[in-house]
């Protein structure tokens, strides 16, 4: 079995925690409860022939006080960037970090995951906007971690990229 | 000489262990092959949670925590940047939550320490405090998250409105028609020609201004104003503008009143045929309560939730802000940074609970002695900060600075105890001591360290030679941590002469510093230093272990004689003395009855009876105890009966003064009988002549020591001066 650490990053309540609850534990909670430092969950997934376990970084999302922290992507094989589709700032927060991974990382696989698609009547933007970001249309999927709508093919999809 | 590993372990295998194991700190130290040997017993949490990580229940003498927890393998990285460094240091990981049986969640924290050159790590457990800190950081988030949608729904309302403006614009549709459909609209609408001249406004606008009437606005190039004001904060408004482009931003505006006000502003131009603006449909929306929630989430992250008063991060904002508002308009403000004295003490003793009670204490006093507007701040432990910005010259800060002394320095009543607490202030001024925030703290902390030296409880004025004291010390403190490893400490031995018949052998052991750099550095320097950083307990145990081997060396040439080693108070406070001198006696087979330890009256100032239960398990090893520089500071003749001492060593003061001061004849004849009443045998240090020698002998004072007869001697003199004599 392959282990491979991937980071949940964000601006704050974009559905981080929500998506890992519902990839882990298949719950989901509608009350917004924020993160502060770091949780460390583990899942096994079968992909094509291989099976990886996952260890997945739920990292605190960034605002106005809190930088994301670039020591805890050391060792990540993969990043899933996550975006509030209801919420523009959340864009702006993205473009950030994703310098940041480039910075640190370097080219590592990184994941473009648009949650609340169940509030998809509230977004604010749309995946036009978010190809600033410059994150391929194969690697973006918009996900509802209330409904469970693409939660489970976004982690598989990031499984393939990093033992491809 | 003593391992690392060794020290360590003595170190913490007293106080500091049983202080980690209170307050529930897992703490280990961190070996090459990636294990972590505990430093002190775990705590209950920490076992539960590694025996269920690993599913072992055993106990272990190391553990494998990078193996248990991952965030912890991830965080080696940045301790061992710290623990690879030549000083001391340490780095926190930032919390991470574990779960305990699939559902408690832990919030743990770990913190990597150098410890000179020792690297050690500690575990920590937050959970109690997590729930303020959420509390917190939830509710800041959510009003974040609230003002930013607000922010979002006028963002998209602009928008729509412009749509709709452009659209009646386009149609060509007259002035006064427009006038009708934006005459109720609550975002404020202003259309107007290209250079500025109003067209169309409605009522939304006059409100946000506060206008008294429609004239005013028509007098008055809004566009103007708004560019100018938005231009600090967007200085491209101007070029976008220029080329017939959409502008949308927030900045602060004033009205006729010049009160201050928050917009959110969209100019969008409006083209003719050719290309060419030839009006501007602008609109805006007052967003100043949503600037002040803004504000009010930077205020609870930035304020101490114990004491209520803000935290470091906003101390370091005011002050600079403060700073640069002085650049500008001129005037000085005065920084008074306050430390309780002996906090940790209180911490340890008391326990947390009456810690944060005495902290909460203290900033109502502070409160209570300063004007309502001078700030207050908690800068974390038992710091504090106090900022005053109205001109004052050294006697009024001097004033203030007595004022703060005065009002912590009062009762403080626990449950079952009365404390008076005292602080050290160091006071900075700007731009006298400083010209940034990072420049006054420095002078301000540089003042309150000298306050300390000179005794606590009082403040200092910054002045130049305060920084060049501290410089020296950190030079010196630096050098000490590598003094032993380097071999740079050496032991002199100073012979006291019997008087007595017996021809009895005994020498003093003076230790000196051979610094690299800066040559021989009396211990009157750094021996206090290194009290005050705990080196001194290595130290002790150098001198400890150095001296037996030399008795050791001379008794293998068949030379009898008496060590005797100063001890620091220190030693019995915070290390097992007693475990230490039986160690080197082990070592180096030495008899116990060769060894003497020297010791001050001021070690049995905090600890009498602790302090005389280690000498009375000392002596019973055979090792006899003097009693050094008697006569100074705190000496009773009515306690010198109860100590268990076997010696009595006459300060050097008195005898530098025989026998022509009468007062010191007085002294030191009645030291002298009365020790010898109490059959304690009596050493005069510091006799560098004749005269004084003679004196001596007339009062039967047993042993004598100083110049007269010789200088403090190396090894290898001491052995040729005893190898010159006959001896027993």
């Amino acid at each position: 079995m392959i282990n491979k650490k991937i980071c949940m990053v964000g601006a704050f309540a974009v559905g981080k925690t929500s998506l890992v609850k519902q990839f882990v534990d298949s719950l989901f909670s509608e009350k917004y409860h924020t993160t502060i430092g770091v949780k460390i969950d583990k899942k096994v997934i079968k992909h094509s022939d291989k099976t990886t376990q996952l260890m997945i970084w739920d990292i605190e999302g960034v605002d106005a006080f809190t930088n994301l922290n670039s020591s805890y992507l050391r060792g990540a094989s993969g990043i899933l960037l996550v975006l509030d589709g209801t919420r523009s700032q959340s864009l702006e927060s993205a473009k950030q970090i994703k310098g940041l991974i480039k910075s640190v990382l370097g080219n590592i696989p990184i994941l473009l995951i648009i949650n609340k698609a169940d509030l998809i009547e509230s977004w604010q933007f749309g995946l036009d906007d978010a190809k600033v970001l410059e994150i391929s249309q194969d690697n973006t999927f918009i996900t509802s971690a209330k409904t469970d709508q693409n939660v489970e093919q976004a982690f598989v999809r990031i499984a393939e990229l990093m033992t491809a | 000489m003593i391992s690392k590993q060794g020290k360590l372990e003595q170190d913490l295998g007293g106080l500091l262990s049983v202080i980690l194991r209170q307050v529930g700190i897992a703490a280990f130290k961190y070996d090459d092959q990636g294990f972590f040997t505990p430093a002190s017993q775990l705590p209950k949490w920490f076992l539960q949670l590694y025996n269920r990580k690993k599913g072992m229940t055993s106990p272990k003498t190391q553990y494998d925590l990078a193996a248990a927890f991952p965030f912890v393998e991830n965080f080696l990285f940045d301790a061992k940047q710290v623990w690879n460094k030549f000083e001391t240091g340490h780095i926190h990981s930032g919390l991470w939550t574990e779960v305990e049986n699939g559902e408690q969640e832990l919030y743990l924290d770990a913190v990597a320490i150098n410890a000179d050159g020792v690297p050690i790590l500690l575990l920590t457990n937050e959970t109690n405090n997590f729930d303020v800190r959420h509390t917190v950081f939830q509710a800041a988030r959510d009003l974040a998250l609230e003002n930013e949608q607000l922010e979002c729904a006028i963002q998209r309302h602009q928008r729509l409105l412009h749509q709709q403006l452009e659209g009646i614009c386009n149609q060509q549709i007259s002035f006064s028609e427009i006038n009708k459909s934006i005459e109720k609209e609550h975002s404020a609408v202003l259309i107007c020609r290209q250079d500025g001249r109003t067209e169309v406004f409605n009522k939304a606008l006059i409100d946000i201004y506060s206008l008294q009437n429609d004239k005013e606005l028509k007098r008055k190039s809004l566009l103007e104003k708004w560019v100018t004001e938005a231009e600090n904060l967007y200085p491209e408004i101007h070029a976008r503008l220029e080329v017939g482009k959409h502008w949308e931003g927030e900045f602060e505006t004033s009205d006729s009143y010049d009160s201050k006000k928050w917009i959110r502003l969209m100019i969008a131009p409006i083209m003719n045929e050719d290309e060419e603006v030839i009006h501007y449909i602008c609109i805006a929306n007052d967003i100043s309560d949503i600037r002040v929630s803004i504000s009010e989430v930077e205020t609870i992250t930035q304020f101490d939730s114990m004491t209520g008063l803000p935290n470091r991060k906003n101390f370091w904002k005011y002050l600079s802000t403060q700073i640069d508002i002085k650049k500008h308009q001129g005037g000085s403000l005065v920084l008074y940074y306050v430390d309780l004295d002996h906090f940790k003490q209180i911490n340890d003793d008391l326990g947390p609970e009456q810690a944060d009670f005495l902290l909460n204490t203290v900033a109502s006093r502070l409160k209570q002695c300063v004007k309502r507007q001078d700030y207050i701040a908690h800068l974390g432990a038992d710091e504090f900060a106090i900022v005053t910005t109205e001109y004052g010259d050294i006697k009024s800060y001097a004033n203030i600075a007595q004022r703060i002394i005065d009002g912590i320095y009062q009762e403080v009543s626990f449950n079952e105890l009365t404390l008076n607490v005292s602080a050290s202030i160091g006071v900075a001024v700007y731009p006298q001591h400083g010209l940034n925030a990072r420049q006054i703290v420095r002078s301000a902390d540089y003042a309150m360290y000298h306050a300390k030296e000179m005794g606590r409880n009082q403040y200092q004025l910054f002045g130049p030679s305060k920084v060049k004291t501290n410089s020296q010390r950190l030079r010196i403190a630096q050098g000490l941590k590598n003094a032993i490893d380097n071999d740079e400490l050496e032991l002199l031995y100073q012979p006291q002469i019997c008087m007595g018949i017996e021809n009895i052998h005994r020498a003093e052991a003076l230790i000196r510093w051979n610094h690299p750099n800066h040559g021989i550095i009396s211990p009157n320097v750094f021996i206090p230093i290194a009290e005050e950083m705990g080196l001194i307990l290595d130290i002790g145990r150098w001198v400890i272990q150095s001296a037996c081997r030399e008795l050791s060396r001379l008794a293998k040439r068949n030379i009898k004689v008496k060590i005797s080693v100063n001890v620091s108070p220190k030693q019995f406070k915070y290390s097992n003395l007693s475990k230490d001198i039986v160690q080197a006696l082990e070592d180096f087979s030495i008899d116990p009855k060769s060894l003497e330890l020297e010791v001050t009256e001021s070690a049995f100032m905090e600890n009498m009876d602790d302090v005389i239960q280690q000498l009375e398990e000392i002596r019973l090893l055979g090792v006899s105890i003097a009693l050094d520089d008697f006569g100074t500071g705190y000496s009773s003749l009515s306690y010198l009966k109860n100590l268990p001492v076997d010696q009595l060593k006459i300060d050097r003061s008195f005898i530098s003064e025989l026998p022509k001061s009468k007062h010191s004849r007085t002294i030191v004849e009645s030291l002298i009988k009365m020790a010898h009443e109490l059959s304690i045998e009596v050493i005069a240090e510091g006799v560098e002549n004749e005269e004084q020698l003679n004196y001596l002998k007339g009062l039967n004072c047993d042993f004598i020591q100083g110049y007269f007869f010789h200088a403090p001697l190396s090894e290898n003199e001491l052995l040729s001066m005893y190898e010159s004599v006959t001896l027993d």
